[in-house]
């Protein structure tokens, strides 16, 4: 029986009240719908980590954080804590966290029994990291070639490279991140008295190109390269020696720059500890550090008059340092503490303005320990990259 | 339509698109470069501005924060912060802060979109992909399949 109320069945009402009701939804839908402009200015704001997992709310907002929204300059980088190491014939213990200063978190990208494809990863060497991946490299078991691949813990992804015949020294590069098919990768080898050569290739090549040849001794040229940064298409290289030079990877020509500069008035000659270079706002900075004496020595390159300037400290900027890389970072705000210090993973900051180790930052004070696991900074990777 | 204060302070006349009308002095309304640009076009001397994106409450708010900046000296900082945090917590919740922000957005008020995107960005910091649509009203268009590829890509990110 239908009961029928001022001639409106009791099904009417209702569909009634649900369309009612479905355009109030519906007015409220409209006024929250936000424009391209404010979601982005809102996810800008948004840590890397927040970004990496609102990428699945939708379509649109994966897209805007992919590709419009980078990663802020000057946030602390973060630490990749790993460690293989066989189990077994076919089996290998992997474990590789990643810590988040920003908000003191641990990540586990793996921590268990691993098979055939971590096999390479065991004893490789981290030997270059930027835009959150990292050169592994370790010698094959005849000790005639490198086994090379990249790795972001990131996006737990491997690429593979082709091996590269030994040398004795061994200085990996890249040019931007290895995601991308424009990317080069670039690497050193030298014998220590035999002269070096470079060596270029791209992903998915069959082999490395030998571009520039063994200069040496004549050059020079003793030992390997203790640093190389990426700047304005040039791999810069600084030489255990104390040369410096780039390599144009557009035009792959090899050109020293130290040559018309008085680098080696500002450069300690003879030292015992490392060089290591870091490129901030587009300015290249040296830092020498002698184990015997008190203070660092710092130097900026200046492009403009291709010479080399003498700077008292890194200002307010820290400088992060592991064998895998080197960055400066603004140390503003909440990091001013760091200023003008040097990072190792592990270790409290150490100031040489001082001469003593700062209290342990904040921001590092939760590191899990894990054992025996090696522990190198990496920046954030760049979606838009 | 121009009005001229005892202080000399020139006065205008913001209309929302619910026809409410504010009269506010033009060193206020001038925080927003929408509106300072009108009145620099001239378009002010011709009655009020019409804002048809921006309704009466909204503006009111707008006008709110707009008086405490134009107000205020750089000394204030620390009070100015404090007057801004309560701002936006007197806002309330996302939807009226997302008004609020499609508002600084259209009036070009740099300093109110920064602080209201920063407040919604705080608001998200931590929440579930799922959390976050239920805010906004967001359709998820992923299949299911498709949603597994992007966590896989990152699975660390969501554990």
């Amino acid at each position: 029986m239908v009961v029928k109320t001022r001639g409106i069945t009791n099904k009417e009402k209702k569909k009634r009240r649900h369309r009612k009701r479905k355009q109030r939804k519906d007015a409220k839908f409209k006024r929250l719908e936000l424009s391209d402009d404010i979601l982005r200015i809102i996810l800008s704001k948004l840590s890397f980590v927040d970004c990496t997992r609102l990428r699945i709310v939708c379509k649109r907002w994966k897209k805007l954080i992919e590709e419009e929204i980078s990663t802020p300059v000057g946030i602390l980088p973060w630490q990749m804590i790993f460690r293989w190491q066989p189990a077994g014939a076919s089996q290998v213990k992997s474990i590789c966290k990643l810590y988040d200063p920003s908000d003191s978190k641990t990540y586990t990208v793996e921590h268990g029994i691993k098979g055939e494809e971590r096999k390479k990863f065991v004893n490789a060497r981290p030997c270059f990291s930027k835009y959150g991946w990292v050169f592994f490299a370790k010698l094959t078991d005849d000790g005639e070639n490198h086994i090379c691949f990249v790795y972001s813990p990131f996006a737990n992804e491997v690429i593979d490279l082709p091996e590269l015949k030994g040398g004795y020294h061994f200085r990996p590069a890249f040019s931007s991140s290895p995601a991308s098919t424009d990317c080069l990768f670039f690497c050193f080898c030298s014998k220590t008295y035999g002269g070096g050569w470079i060596n270029i290739c791209r992903q998915g090549d069959q082999a490395w190109t030998r571009v520039v040849e063994a200069y040496g001794v004549e050059a020079g040229i003793i030992g390997g390269i203790d640093s190389v940064v990426y700047l304005n298409g040039i791999f810069f290289c600084l030489f255990n020696c104390k040369r410096f030079g780039g390599f144009n990877a557009i035009k792959q020509e090899w050109f020293f720059l130290d040559n018309h500069c008085s680098a080696l008035v500002v450069m300690p000659l003879h030292l015992i500890g490392f060089a290591t270079m870091a490129e901030s706002d587009g300015q290249l900075f040296m830092m020498f550090v002698d184990f015997g004496m008190p203070e660092w020595c710092i130097v900026r390159f200046d492009f403009s008059q291709n010479m080399f300037i003498k700077e008292e400290g890194l200002g307010n900027r820290a400088l992060f340092s592991s064998n895998s890389n080197a960055s400066l970072i603004p140390a503003v705000g909440d990091t001013s503490e760091l200023a003008d210090t040097i990072n190792w993973p592990g270790l409290p900051p150490y100031s040489y303005k001082n001469g003593k180790s700062l209290q342990c930052c904040k921001a590092y004070s939760k590191v899990p320990p894990l054992g025996k696991s090696r522990k190198i900074w990496i920046g954030t990777p760049r979606w838009n990259s | 339509m121009s009005i001229t204060t005892e202080n000399n302070e020139k006065m205008i006349t913001l209309m929302s698109s619910d026809g409410e009308e504010f009269v506010v002095e033009e060193a206020v309304a001038a925080q927003s470069q929408t509106i300072k640009h009108l009145i620099e076009d001239g378009c002010s001397t011709e009655g009020s501005i019409p804002l048809p994106n921006v309704t009466g409450r909204v503006l009111s708010e707008v006008i709110q924060y707009c008086k405490k900046h134009s107000s205020s000296d750089d000394k204030e900082e620390k009070e100015l912060e404090a007057w801004d945090a309560e701002f936006v917590k007197a806002a309330d919740d996302h939807v009226a802060l997302t008004d609020l922000m499609m508002a600084a957005n259209f009036l070009d008020i740099k300093g109110l979109l920064d602080l209201v995107a920063q407040t919604l960005a705080n608001m998200i910091t931590g929440k579930s992909p799922e959390e976050v649509r239920r805010m906004w009203n967001i359709k998820n268009d992923f299949t299911p399949e498709e949603a597994e590829k992007v966590r896989k890509e990152n699975q660390w990110a969501f554990e």
